[in-house]
């Protein structure tokens, strides 16, 4: 079916077999993508400890906002857990040939997975194996000799199965509330590595492109959404203050796929944040990815070149930002080093979940099932559903209504966080 | 020639929307490898990004600290590592409306005004 990359593929790491099997239109007529294929995914490989990467139709698109992919798993109490991954992972996925993968049993030995043009190999990872997360995608990069690779990197707390241990996406935080770090590091998975060089084609080529356009032209003319950052901090009663303190370490602001949102924000603390040329400082700083562990460190006293410190010593760890944020406030530290001693020392923390009373709305699951994301939905009125739905039918002929739809949202019963920066 | 695009580099928040569309314009289908304009994200670790554009005499690379327009067979240090380097893409041939230009969201492509 246009839109999608029509395939799925079935990884079974005890057997230490890719398999990359055709999707039958039915299955997709069913449940659509995003959350709604990974909860069917994971219903039917239940006993197999899966874990399973999706994308929706819409994702890799030109809708704006669609750079939404998922990561997703049964808890221990069977309710299906999933955490969005943004910037370049989803559309990277779809466009490496796969609209979901599916990981089941263990490794015998530490791998990853590599994805691109359609191809998923199994490669050895035992050099990999006690690295932090930007030396693994670096060195993955380097070895497949092309840097726009987009790694989801296992650190050395997901090795150790670290309940805090999160996906990191090349470098960087992530929104992983669940763990996923561990997951794939108990299954001796250190990384899904993807590049995606494939082409979508779609039923109604030139109406979608021109219904896409129209979409992104009346985000843009109603002004752009307020930065999802901003937004999160915009409640709390510092917020201002917190920007203020952070700006002289800021160096730029970026968004992910097809958005027009600059949720992230680098900062440089290892050269003056105000130099815009590639120089020989080949990491001069991180990109915050956590609104809120920002803040709670700006409350907890650090400095923001300490705070981007630390936050690059949790990404190369592979911990949930939030979290280390927390304990190394709690624990009264005010620099990275000490910081960091003070996660460290707490191997065991657990993340935070925040539950959304009456679970998200009505968009934001929409939004994870079309592969948009859920960020953009909530931060702009535009697009609609009916436009989304519209960009679905265009892209790949289904007869999809509001209707039919909601009984596939409806029917998602996993986890999911409407935040996703 | 001017360039048919001017291109601000400071103002792409690096969404890769311009590539997409272009893209599209030439092959009916969403892709990144047939795209005369590209969204320069190889450096990711110094947040060092920007755009490549390549016209029927040029190279421009509008980088975050300034816009350089290359003749086509002068030497570049090569500016998009693996998948389908800039150079081996088709030139832009000028059309309009510019569906990159169209597509960014950030204000950052504009089509020039004629010389
Ligand atoms: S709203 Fe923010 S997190 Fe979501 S796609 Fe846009 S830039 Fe990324």
């Amino acid at each position: 079916m246009y839109l999608y990359a029509e395939h799925i593929l079935m990884v079974d790491l005890t057997a230490g077999t890719t398999n990359a099997g055709s999707f039958a239109d039915d299955l997709v007529e069913e449940v659509i993508g995003g959350v709604a294929l990974a909860e069917r995914l994971l219903a039917d490989y239940a006993d197999r400890d899966p874990v399973v990467l999706a994308t929706g139709p819409l994702t890799g698109t030109l809708t704006p906002g669609a750079s939404l992919g998922v990561i997703s798993r049964l808890g221990e109490d069977g309710v299906p857990l999933h955490s969005p991954l943004t910037l370049f992972m989803g559309s990277e996925l779809k466009y490496s040939g796969f609209d979901a993968v599916v990981i089941v049993g263990e490794s015998p030995s530490p791998v990853y997975l590599w994805l691109h043009d359609g191809i998923a190999a199994l490669e050895d990872a035992s050099q990999l194996w006690g690295l932090d997360t930007w030396q693994t995608s670096d060195a993955i990069k380097t070895a497949k000799g092309d840097e726009v690779i987009q790694v989801l990197a296992v650190g050395p707390a997901g090795e150790h199965g670290a309940p805090a241990a999160q996906l990191v996406a090349n470098y960087w935080g992530t929104a992983d509330a669940h763990g996923f770090g561990a997951a794939l590091g108990a299954k001796n998975v250190k990384a899904v590595a993807m590049r995606g060089l494939g082409i979508l084609d779609a039923e109604e080529a030139e109406d979608l492109f021109e219904h896409s356009l129209a979409m992104g032209e009346a985000v843009t003319s109603a002004g752009l959404p307020a930065n999802v950052i901003q937004g999160l901090l915009g409640g709390a009663p510092d917020a201002a203050a917190c920007e203020e303190w952070l700006a002289p370490a800021v160096h730029r602001s970026k968004g992910c796929f097809s958005c027009p949102c600059r949720c992230f924000t680098y900062v440089k603390y290892n050269e003056p944040a105000q130099e815009m040329a590639s120089t020989d400082v080949a990491e001069p700083g991180c990109l915050l990815t956590d609104a809120e562990a920002v803040l709670a460190l700006f409350r907890g006293g650090f400095s923001p070149e300490e705070a981007g410190r630390l936050f690059e010593g949790v990404a190369r760890r592979g911990l949930h930002p939030m979290t280390a944020a927390a304990r190394a406030v709690a624990a009264g530290t005010t620099t990275a080093a000490d910081g960091l001693a003070a996660v460290d020392a707490d191997p065991a923390a657990t993340i935070a979940q925040e539950v959304t009373p009456g679970g998200p709305d009505e968009r934001t699951r929409a939004g994870y099932v079309l592969g948009v994301c859920p960020a953009f939905l909530a931060a702009s009125d535009s697009p609609g559903l009916e436009d989304l739905l519209e960009a679905v039918r265009l892209g790949t002929g289904m007869t999809l209504d509001a209707e039919g739809f909601s009984d596939v949202t409806a029917a998602v019963t996993g986890v999911l966080s409407p935040r996703v920066v | 020639m001017t360039t048919h695009l001017q291109i601000d580099p400071l103002l792409c928040n690096g969404c890769g929307r311009c590539e997409i569309a272009c893209g599209h314009y030439r092959d009916e289908g969403y892709t990144v490898t047939s795209s005369s304009i590209l969204l320069y994200r190889a450096e990711e670790k110094n947040n060092y990004f920007g755009l490549l554009y390549k016209t029927e005499d040029d190279l421009v690379a509008a980088r975050p600290d300034g816009v350089q327009v290359r003749r086509q067979g002068e030497p570049v240090e090569d500016s998009s590592p693996g998948g389908k380097p800039i150079l081996l893409r088709p030139p832009c041939d000028g059309c309009d409306p510019a569906p990159c230009a169209r597509a960014c969201m950030a204000g950052a492509i504009r089509v020039a005004e004629e010389a």
